[in-house]
Protein backbone atom coordinates (compact mmCIF):
# COMPACT_ATOMS: atom_id res chain seq x y z
CA UNK A 1 0.00 0.00 0.00
CA UNK A 2 2.97 2.11 1.23
CA UNK A 3 4.47 1.74 -2.24
CA UNK A 4 1.65 2.25 -4.38
CA UNK A 5 0.75 5.77 -1.68
CA UNK A 6 5.02 6.80 -2.62
CA UNK A 7 3.35 6.33 -6.58
CA UNK A 8 0.52 8.40 -6.27
CA UNK A 9 2.31 11.36 -4.35
CA UNK A 10 5.16 11.00 -6.83
CA UNK A 11 2.62 11.52 -9.89
CA UNK A 12 0.94 14.72 -7.62
CA UNK A 13 4.55 16.07 -7.17
CA UNK A 14 5.10 15.86 -10.64
CA UNK A 15 1.60 17.03 -11.82
CA UNK A 16 2.02 20.18 -9.44
CA UNK A 17 5.66 20.57 -10.20
CA UNK A 18 4.28 20.90 -14.52
CA UNK A 19 1.45 23.16 -13.38
CA UNK A 20 4.07 25.59 -11.79
CA UNK A 21 6.42 25.77 -14.15
CA UNK A 22 3.66 26.44 -17.11
CA UNK A 23 1.44 29.03 -14.86
CA UNK A 24 5.17 30.79 -14.46
CA UNK A 25 6.10 30.22 -18.05
CA UNK A 26 2.65 31.68 -18.98
CA UNK A 27 2.47 34.61 -16.49
CA UNK A 28 6.26 35.30 -17.74
CA UNK A 29 4.74 36.02 -21.25
CA UNK A 30 2.12 37.92 -20.58
CA UNK A 31 4.97 40.01 -18.34
CA UNK A 32 7.07 39.84 -21.46
CA UNK A 33 4.72 41.46 -23.87
CA UNK A 34 3.38 44.43 -21.80
CA UNK A 35 5.71 47.31 -22.38
CA UNK A 36 5.68 48.46 -19.09
CA UNK A 37 7.66 45.69 -17.71
CA UNK A 38 10.63 46.55 -19.49
CA UNK A 39 11.98 49.40 -17.42
CA UNK A 40 16.30 50.36 -17.84
CA UNK A 41 17.34 47.89 -15.11
CA UNK A 42 14.76 45.17 -16.28
CA UNK A 43 16.38 45.91 -20.16
CA UNK A 44 19.96 46.00 -18.76
CA UNK A 45 19.04 42.03 -17.01
CA UNK A 46 18.24 40.72 -20.23
CA UNK A 47 20.78 42.34 -22.62
CA UNK A 48 23.75 40.81 -19.78
CA UNK A 49 21.88 37.64 -19.69
CA UNK A 50 22.09 37.17 -23.48
CA UNK A 51 25.87 38.52 -23.70
CA UNK A 52 25.94 35.77 -21.35
CA UNK A 53 23.99 32.58 -22.42
CA UNK A 54 24.06 33.82 -26.07
CA UNK A 55 27.32 35.92 -27.21
CA UNK A 56 29.72 34.04 -24.94
CA UNK A 57 28.52 30.77 -25.50
CA UNK A 58 28.77 31.06 -29.81
CA UNK A 59 32.63 29.77 -29.72
CA UNK A 60 31.53 26.58 -27.93
CA UNK A 61 28.99 25.88 -30.11
CA UNK A 62 30.27 26.48 -33.00
CA UNK A 63 32.97 23.79 -32.34
CA UNK A 64 30.38 21.24 -31.44
CA UNK A 65 28.65 22.60 -34.37
CA UNK A 66 31.69 22.00 -36.58
CA UNK A 67 32.18 18.12 -35.53
CA UNK A 68 28.86 17.31 -35.73
CA UNK A 69 28.70 18.55 -39.24
CA UNK A 70 31.76 16.68 -39.75
CA UNK A 71 30.35 13.27 -38.13
CA UNK A 72 26.82 13.45 -39.53
CA UNK A 73 27.19 15.25 -42.88
CA UNK A 74 30.18 13.41 -43.88
CA UNK A 75 28.02 9.99 -42.73
CA UNK A 76 25.44 11.20 -44.38
CA UNK A 77 26.60 12.00 -48.15
CA UNK A 78 28.58 8.78 -47.85
CA UNK A 79 25.78 6.45 -46.91
CA UNK A 80 23.28 8.40 -49.42
CA UNK A 81 25.72 7.80 -52.25
CA UNK A 82 26.35 4.25 -51.64
CA UNK A 83 22.54 3.78 -51.81
CA UNK A 84 22.26 6.03 -54.78
CA UNK A 85 19.90 8.27 -53.19
CA UNK A 86 21.91 11.26 -53.41
CA UNK A 87 18.58 13.28 -53.75
CA UNK A 88 17.57 12.49 -50.54
CA UNK A 89 20.63 13.90 -48.87
CA UNK A 90 18.91 17.37 -48.27
CA UNK A 91 15.77 16.12 -46.26
CA UNK A 92 18.09 13.69 -44.27
CA UNK A 93 20.29 16.17 -43.58
CA UNK A 94 17.53 18.77 -42.34
CA UNK A 95 15.84 16.39 -40.35
CA UNK A 96 18.73 15.18 -38.50
CA UNK A 97 20.06 18.53 -38.00
CA UNK A 98 17.56 20.95 -38.43
CA UNK A 99 14.93 19.37 -36.55
CA UNK A 100 16.41 16.96 -34.02
CA UNK A 101 20.32 17.18 -32.88
CA UNK A 102 20.85 21.42 -34.04
CA UNK A 103 18.22 22.24 -31.00
CA UNK A 104 18.74 18.89 -28.64
CA UNK A 105 22.26 19.73 -28.39
CA UNK A 106 22.13 23.50 -28.07
CA UNK A 107 19.44 23.15 -25.71
CA UNK A 108 22.27 20.77 -23.64
CA UNK A 109 25.04 23.18 -23.86
CA UNK A 110 22.57 26.49 -22.76
CA UNK A 111 21.68 24.09 -19.66
CA UNK A 112 25.23 22.72 -18.85
CA UNK A 113 26.55 26.27 -19.60
CA UNK A 114 23.81 29.02 -18.59
CA UNK A 115 21.10 27.20 -16.60
CA UNK A 116 23.18 26.07 -14.38
CA UNK A 117 24.94 29.48 -13.49
CA UNK A 118 21.49 30.92 -13.42
CA UNK A 119 20.61 28.41 -10.84
CA UNK A 120 23.28 28.98 -8.33
CA UNK A 121 23.33 32.60 -9.12
CA UNK A 122 19.81 32.98 -7.74
CA UNK A 123 19.97 30.76 -4.60
CA UNK A 124 23.02 32.50 -3.97
CA UNK A 125 20.76 35.67 -3.83
CA UNK A 126 18.00 34.33 -1.91
CA UNK A 127 20.86 33.14 0.95
CA UNK A 128 22.26 36.65 0.81
CA UNK A 129 18.60 37.98 1.48
CA UNK A 130 19.32 40.27 -1.72
CA UNK A 131 15.80 38.84 -3.58
CA UNK A 132 14.22 40.83 0.07
CA UNK A 133 16.72 43.43 -0.71
CA UNK A 134 15.29 44.01 -4.70
CA UNK A 135 11.24 43.42 -3.72
CA UNK A 136 11.67 45.76 -0.54
CA UNK A 137 12.88 48.47 -3.22
CA UNK A 138 9.57 47.61 -5.33
CA UNK A 139 11.25 45.40 -7.59
CA UNK A 140 9.39 42.46 -8.08
CA UNK A 141 11.57 39.26 -8.51
CA UNK A 142 9.48 37.50 -11.34
CA UNK A 143 9.42 40.78 -13.53
CA UNK A 144 13.47 41.90 -12.41
CA UNK A 145 15.16 38.43 -12.15
CA UNK A 146 13.48 35.79 -13.73
CA UNK A 147 11.30 37.20 -16.39
CA UNK A 148 14.62 38.78 -18.38
CA UNK A 149 16.80 35.47 -17.44
CA UNK A 150 13.88 33.52 -18.97
CA UNK A 151 13.68 35.60 -22.33
CA UNK A 152 16.96 35.84 -22.91
CA UNK A 153 17.45 32.00 -22.34
CA UNK A 154 14.64 31.56 -25.19
CA UNK A 155 15.85 33.93 -27.36
CA UNK A 156 19.63 32.54 -27.06
CA UNK A 157 18.60 28.63 -27.89
CA UNK A 158 17.43 30.17 -30.72
CA UNK A 159 19.89 32.17 -32.21
CA UNK A 160 22.24 29.73 -31.31
CA UNK A 161 20.46 26.98 -33.15
CA UNK A 162 20.41 28.94 -36.10
CA UNK A 163 23.86 29.13 -35.89
CA UNK A 164 24.37 25.64 -35.39
CA UNK A 165 22.43 24.83 -38.35
CA UNK A 166 24.76 26.95 -40.12
CA UNK A 167 28.04 26.04 -38.92
CA UNK A 168 27.79 22.05 -38.93
CA UNK A 169 26.16 22.04 -42.57
CA UNK A 170 29.32 24.30 -43.35
CA UNK A 171 31.66 22.19 -42.10
CA UNK A 172 29.94 19.23 -43.41
CA UNK A 173 29.88 20.07 -46.94
CA UNK A 174 33.97 21.64 -46.43
CA UNK A 175 34.96 18.39 -44.46
CA UNK A 176 32.92 16.01 -47.50
CA UNK A 177 34.49 17.80 -50.15
CA UNK A 178 38.13 17.43 -48.93
CA UNK A 179 37.57 13.81 -48.35
CA UNK A 180 35.62 13.34 -52.18
CA UNK A 181 32.49 11.90 -50.82
CA UNK A 182 30.66 14.98 -51.57
CA UNK A 183 28.72 16.30 -54.33
CA UNK A 184 31.43 19.06 -54.90
CA UNK A 185 29.80 21.35 -55.89
CA UNK A 186 28.10 23.94 -53.50
CA UNK A 187 25.05 24.51 -55.02
CA UNK A 188 24.48 21.16 -55.45
CA UNK A 189 24.79 20.90 -51.62
CA UNK A 190 22.73 24.12 -50.85
CA UNK A 191 20.05 23.30 -53.33
CA UNK A 192 19.19 20.04 -52.24
CA UNK A 193 19.16 20.79 -48.32
CA UNK A 194 17.05 23.86 -49.52
CA UNK A 195 14.73 21.24 -51.16
CA UNK A 196 14.55 19.41 -47.54
CA UNK A 197 13.30 22.26 -45.94
CA UNK A 198 9.95 22.78 -45.68
CA UNK A 199 7.52 25.55 -43.27
CA UNK A 200 7.30 23.33 -40.95
CA UNK A 201 10.32 23.01 -40.19
CA UNK A 202 10.33 26.73 -39.36
CA UNK A 203 7.74 25.99 -37.02
CA UNK A 204 9.84 22.91 -35.69
CA UNK A 205 12.93 24.39 -34.88
CA UNK A 206 11.20 27.63 -33.25
CA UNK A 207 9.30 25.24 -31.05
CA UNK A 208 12.03 23.33 -30.03
CA UNK A 209 14.63 26.43 -29.43
CA UNK A 210 11.79 28.89 -27.91
CA UNK A 211 9.76 26.84 -25.55
CA UNK A 212 12.43 24.52 -23.88
CA UNK A 213 14.44 27.54 -23.61
CA UNK A 214 12.04 29.69 -21.98
CA UNK A 215 11.00 26.50 -19.51
CA UNK A 216 14.75 25.86 -18.51
CA UNK A 217 15.22 29.77 -17.57
CA UNK A 218 11.56 28.83 -15.59
CA UNK A 219 13.12 25.60 -14.29
CA UNK A 220 16.72 27.26 -13.36
CA UNK A 221 15.05 30.23 -11.56
CA UNK A 222 12.79 28.38 -9.40
CA UNK A 223 15.00 26.28 -8.25
CA UNK A 224 16.91 28.72 -7.33
CA UNK A 225 14.85 31.03 -5.67
CA UNK A 226 13.18 27.78 -3.87
CA UNK A 227 17.01 27.80 -1.58
CA UNK A 228 15.81 28.79 2.09
CA UNK A 229 18.47 30.88 3.72
CA UNK A 230 21.08 27.90 3.71
CA UNK A 231 24.09 28.05 1.14
CA UNK A 232 24.54 24.26 1.38
CA UNK A 233 21.37 23.74 -0.74
CA UNK A 234 22.73 25.89 -3.63
CA UNK A 235 24.57 22.57 -5.20
CA UNK A 236 20.87 20.74 -4.45
CA UNK A 237 19.20 23.17 -6.61
CA UNK A 238 21.78 23.42 -9.59
CA UNK A 239 21.83 19.46 -9.58
CA UNK A 240 17.63 19.71 -9.83
CA UNK A 241 18.07 22.48 -12.47
CA UNK A 242 20.08 20.19 -14.58
CA UNK A 243 17.62 17.27 -14.53
CA UNK A 244 14.43 19.09 -14.54
CA UNK A 245 15.65 21.03 -17.37
CA UNK A 246 16.81 18.31 -19.55
CA UNK A 247 13.56 15.97 -18.66
CA UNK A 248 11.54 19.42 -20.10
CA UNK A 249 13.66 19.38 -22.99
CA UNK A 250 13.44 16.04 -24.17
CA UNK A 251 9.35 16.23 -23.51
CA UNK A 252 9.29 19.08 -25.66
CA UNK A 253 11.34 17.49 -28.16
CA UNK A 254 9.30 14.61 -28.41
CA UNK A 255 5.84 16.14 -28.44
CA UNK A 256 6.86 18.37 -31.55
CA UNK A 257 8.59 15.53 -33.14
CA UNK A 258 5.19 13.68 -33.39
CA UNK A 259 3.27 16.85 -33.94
CA UNK A 260 5.45 17.78 -36.75
CA UNK A 261 5.06 13.93 -38.40
CA UNK A 262 1.45 13.55 -37.69
CA UNK B 1 -10.17 66.52 -1.40
CA UNK B 2 -6.23 67.82 -1.58
CA UNK B 3 -7.06 68.57 1.95
CA UNK B 4 -8.42 65.22 2.90
CA UNK B 5 -5.29 63.30 0.89
CA UNK B 6 -2.85 65.76 3.05
CA UNK B 7 -4.16 64.34 5.97
CA UNK B 8 -3.92 60.68 5.18
CA UNK B 9 -1.17 59.01 7.16
CA UNK B 10 1.47 57.89 4.96
CA UNK B 11 1.99 54.86 7.13
CA UNK B 12 -0.44 53.38 9.98
CA UNK B 13 0.11 50.40 12.41
CA UNK B 14 -3.33 49.22 13.84
CA UNK B 15 -2.85 46.77 16.29
CA UNK B 16 -0.30 44.78 14.92
CA UNK B 17 1.19 41.77 16.49
CA UNK B 18 3.37 39.53 15.11
CA UNK B 19 4.09 36.33 16.55
CA UNK B 20 8.04 34.90 16.37
CA UNK B 21 7.98 31.79 14.15
CA UNK B 22 12.11 32.12 13.39
CA UNK B 23 14.94 33.73 14.49
CA UNK B 24 14.82 35.79 11.68
CA UNK B 25 12.21 37.89 13.50
CA UNK B 26 11.44 39.08 16.76
CA UNK B 27 7.81 38.81 17.95
CA UNK B 28 6.32 42.27 18.41
CA UNK B 29 2.40 42.88 20.54
CA UNK B 30 -0.59 45.35 19.76
CA UNK B 31 1.66 48.20 17.99
CA UNK B 32 -0.08 51.21 17.39
CA UNK B 33 1.34 54.50 15.40
CA UNK B 34 0.89 56.28 12.80
CA UNK B 35 3.13 58.63 10.43
CA UNK B 36 2.43 61.71 8.26
CA UNK B 37 3.42 63.47 5.93
CA UNK B 38 7.06 65.67 6.99
CA UNK B 39 6.58 63.74 10.22
CA UNK B 40 9.57 61.78 12.27
CA UNK B 41 8.97 58.74 14.11
CA UNK B 42 11.84 57.83 16.41
CA UNK B 43 11.86 54.76 17.69
CA UNK B 44 14.55 53.52 20.32
CA UNK B 45 15.73 49.74 20.36
CA UNK B 46 17.38 48.02 23.16
CA UNK B 47 20.85 47.65 22.93
CA UNK B 48 21.43 44.07 20.78
CA UNK B 49 17.86 43.53 20.25
CA UNK B 50 17.61 42.82 16.47
CA UNK B 51 15.11 41.54 13.89
CA UNK B 52 11.82 43.58 15.24
CA UNK B 53 9.85 43.68 12.46
CA UNK B 54 8.93 46.83 11.55
CA UNK B 55 10.45 47.87 8.62
CA UNK B 56 9.26 44.30 6.71
CA UNK B 57 5.81 45.20 8.18
CA UNK B 58 5.69 48.75 7.09
CA UNK B 59 6.92 47.30 3.34
CA UNK B 60 4.14 45.09 3.29
CA UNK B 61 6.78 42.41 3.01
CA UNK B 62 5.40 40.38 6.03
CA UNK B 63 1.91 40.44 7.00
CA UNK B 64 1.19 40.57 10.46
CA UNK B 65 -0.75 37.74 12.78
CA UNK B 66 -3.51 40.59 13.84
CA UNK B 67 -3.58 43.95 12.78
CA UNK B 68 -3.04 45.77 9.59
CA UNK B 69 -0.24 48.32 7.91
CA UNK B 70 -1.51 51.01 5.79
CA UNK B 71 0.76 52.90 3.45
CA UNK B 72 -1.27 55.84 2.00
CA UNK B 73 -4.26 54.90 3.43
CA UNK B 74 -4.67 51.19 2.12
CA UNK B 75 -4.04 48.30 3.61
CA UNK B 76 -1.02 46.23 2.35
CA UNK B 77 -3.46 43.22 2.80
CA UNK B 78 -5.69 44.52 0.43
CA UNK B 79 -3.23 45.25 -2.47
CA UNK B 80 -2.25 42.88 -5.69
CA UNK B 81 1.35 42.47 -5.69
CA UNK B 82 2.15 44.28 -8.78
CA UNK B 83 0.26 47.22 -6.94
CA UNK B 84 2.51 46.41 -3.79
CA UNK B 85 5.61 46.74 -5.60
CA UNK B 86 4.59 50.03 -7.64
CA UNK B 87 3.74 51.48 -3.76
CA UNK B 88 7.55 50.24 -2.01
CA UNK B 89 8.87 51.80 -5.01
CA UNK B 90 7.81 55.05 -2.87
CA UNK B 91 9.47 53.94 -0.44
CA UNK B 92 13.47 53.84 0.64
CA UNK B 93 15.31 52.05 3.34
CA UNK B 94 18.45 51.72 5.61
CA UNK B 95 18.77 48.30 6.15
CA UNK B 96 19.90 46.72 9.63
CA UNK B 97 22.28 44.36 8.01
CA UNK B 98 23.34 44.19 4.55
CA UNK B 99 21.64 46.20 1.91
CA UNK B 100 22.78 45.60 -1.75
CA UNK B 101 22.39 43.56 -5.02
CA UNK B 102 26.26 41.57 -5.16
CA UNK B 103 25.54 41.13 -8.69
CA UNK B 104 25.20 45.03 -9.45
CA UNK B 105 27.94 47.33 -9.05
CA UNK B 106 27.29 50.46 -6.58
CA UNK B 107 26.28 52.73 -9.01
CA UNK B 108 23.46 50.15 -10.37
CA UNK B 109 22.51 49.41 -6.99
CA UNK B 110 22.11 53.13 -5.96
CA UNK B 111 20.04 54.39 -9.28
CA UNK B 112 18.38 50.76 -8.76
CA UNK B 113 14.91 51.58 -7.90
CA UNK B 114 14.61 55.19 -9.15
CA UNK B 115 15.78 53.93 -12.87
CA UNK B 116 12.93 51.16 -12.14
CA UNK B 117 9.86 53.08 -10.98
CA UNK B 118 10.50 56.88 -13.01
CA UNK B 119 11.59 57.77 -16.14
CA UNK B 120 14.17 59.63 -14.81
CA UNK B 121 17.65 58.71 -17.12
CA UNK B 122 20.59 56.99 -15.22
CA UNK B 123 22.85 60.40 -15.92
CA UNK B 124 20.59 62.05 -14.18
CA UNK B 125 19.56 60.02 -11.10
CA UNK B 126 23.59 59.30 -10.84
CA UNK B 127 24.24 63.41 -10.88
CA UNK B 128 21.47 63.25 -7.91
CA UNK B 129 23.94 60.08 -6.30
CA UNK B 130 27.19 62.05 -6.50
CA UNK B 131 25.77 65.02 -5.33
CA UNK B 132 24.31 63.30 -2.39
CA UNK B 133 27.06 61.25 -1.57
CA UNK B 134 29.61 64.16 -1.44
CA UNK B 135 27.18 65.82 1.28
CA UNK B 136 28.40 62.61 3.34
CA UNK B 137 31.58 63.17 2.58
CA UNK B 138 32.30 61.14 -0.36
CA UNK B 139 33.78 62.47 -3.49
CA UNK B 140 33.79 59.42 -5.69
CA UNK B 141 31.31 56.39 -6.21
CA UNK B 142 33.14 53.62 -6.02
CA UNK B 143 33.30 51.25 -9.79
CA UNK B 144 32.65 48.07 -7.64
CA UNK B 145 30.73 45.47 -6.67
CA UNK B 146 29.47 46.37 -3.05
CA UNK B 147 31.47 43.08 -2.01
CA UNK B 148 34.94 45.09 -2.76
CA UNK B 149 33.65 48.38 -1.04
CA UNK B 150 34.47 49.27 2.83
CA UNK B 151 31.34 49.13 5.21
CA UNK B 152 31.87 52.46 6.40
CA UNK B 153 31.61 53.57 2.60
CA UNK B 154 28.37 51.30 2.32
CA UNK B 155 26.63 52.19 5.07
CA UNK B 156 26.88 56.03 4.12
CA UNK B 157 26.22 54.64 0.56
CA UNK B 158 23.29 53.61 1.87
CA UNK B 159 21.87 57.01 3.99
CA UNK B 160 22.48 58.27 -0.17
CA UNK B 161 20.29 55.47 -1.71
CA UNK B 162 17.48 56.58 0.45
CA UNK B 163 17.20 59.96 -0.12
CA UNK B 164 17.66 59.87 -3.79
CA UNK B 165 14.12 60.88 -5.70
CA UNK B 166 11.13 61.89 -3.85
CA UNK B 167 10.04 59.04 -1.51
CA UNK B 168 6.78 59.40 0.64
CA UNK B 169 8.46 57.35 3.31
CA UNK B 170 12.48 56.28 4.45
CA UNK B 171 12.83 53.91 6.73
CA UNK B 172 15.93 54.27 8.78
CA UNK B 173 17.06 50.98 10.67
CA UNK B 174 20.40 51.64 12.86
CA UNK B 175 21.64 53.99 9.89
CA UNK B 176 24.54 55.32 12.40
CA UNK B 177 25.96 51.30 12.85
CA UNK B 178 29.08 51.05 11.12
CA UNK B 179 28.97 54.58 10.23
CA UNK B 180 31.49 56.95 11.62
CA UNK B 181 30.16 59.67 14.53
CA UNK B 182 31.47 62.34 12.92
CA UNK B 183 28.72 62.03 10.10
CA UNK B 184 25.65 61.50 12.39
CA UNK B 185 25.01 65.14 12.19
CA UNK B 186 24.93 65.00 8.91
CA UNK B 187 22.43 62.25 7.90
CA UNK B 188 20.09 64.14 10.60
CA UNK B 189 20.11 67.13 8.47
CA UNK B 190 19.66 65.44 5.92
CA UNK B 191 16.68 63.74 7.10
CA UNK B 192 14.90 67.18 8.34
CA UNK B 193 15.46 68.26 5.33
CA UNK B 194 13.66 65.51 3.47
CA UNK B 195 10.75 66.17 6.01
CA UNK B 196 10.36 69.45 5.57
CA UNK B 197 10.05 68.45 1.50
CA UNK B 198 6.98 66.21 3.35
CA UNK B 199 9.15 62.89 3.14
CA UNK B 200 7.55 60.72 6.23
CA UNK B 201 10.86 58.88 8.23
CA UNK B 202 10.61 56.18 10.62
CA UNK B 203 14.29 55.77 12.19
CA UNK B 204 14.80 53.15 14.40
CA UNK B 205 17.70 53.31 16.26
CA UNK B 206 19.83 52.15 19.30
CA UNK B 207 22.08 55.66 19.40
CA UNK B 208 21.60 57.97 22.05
CA UNK B 209 22.70 60.64 19.50
CA UNK B 210 19.33 59.95 17.82
CA UNK B 211 17.01 59.15 21.03
CA UNK B 212 18.57 62.51 22.41
CA UNK B 213 18.67 64.77 19.75
CA UNK B 214 16.50 67.76 19.27
CA UNK B 215 17.41 69.46 16.48
CA UNK B 216 15.74 66.84 14.24
CA UNK B 217 11.80 68.12 13.15
CA UNK B 218 8.47 67.58 13.83
CA UNK B 219 9.27 63.99 15.54
CA UNK B 220 7.37 61.43 17.78
CA UNK B 221 9.61 59.58 20.12
CA UNK B 222 8.75 55.69 20.98
CA UNK B 223 10.92 52.90 22.34
CA UNK B 224 10.21 49.22 22.25
CA UNK B 225 10.01 48.08 25.86
CA UNK B 226 9.52 44.17 25.12
CA UNK B 227 7.37 43.59 22.49
CA UNK B 228 5.05 46.45 23.39
CA UNK B 229 5.82 49.61 21.37
CA UNK B 230 5.65 52.89 24.08
CA UNK B 231 5.45 56.39 23.25
CA UNK B 232 8.15 58.55 24.83
CA UNK B 233 7.01 61.74 23.75
CA UNK B 234 3.47 62.20 22.42
CA UNK B 235 3.57 65.57 21.47
CA UNK B 236 5.17 67.13 18.82
CA UNK B 237 8.75 68.40 18.96
CA UNK B 238 10.36 70.86 16.45
CA UNK B 239 13.30 72.86 16.00
CA UNK B 240 11.18 75.64 14.92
Amino acid sequence: MSFIASIGQGAINLYHRIRWVVSISTAIVQLALRPSSWTKPVLMVLTRQIVFTGYDAIGFVAVVALLTGISVVVQAQVWMGRLGQSELLGPLLVTVIVREVGPLLVNFIVIGRSATAMAAELAGMKVRHEVEVLDSQGLDPLVFLVMPRAISMALSVFGLAMLFVVFSFGSGYLCGAFLGTGPGDPGIFARSVVRGVSSYDFYNILAKTLIPGLLTGVIAANEGLSVEGVATDIPQAVTRTVVRATLAVLVVSVIVSVLTYI
Amino acid sequence: MQGMQEQTAILEFKGVTVRSASSQISSISQIDFSLGRGEIVVVSLEEGREHIPLAPLAQGLLAPDSGSVLFQGEDWADMKASRQSVERGRIRRVYEHYGWVTNLDVMENLCLAECHHTRRTKDEVMQEVRGLARRFGLEDIPEARPTRVHGMVLRKLEWVRALVGTPSLIILERPLFGAPKADAPKLMEAVCEASRRGVAVLWLTEDERVTECRSLGAVRRFRMDGEKLVAVSSGRESDG
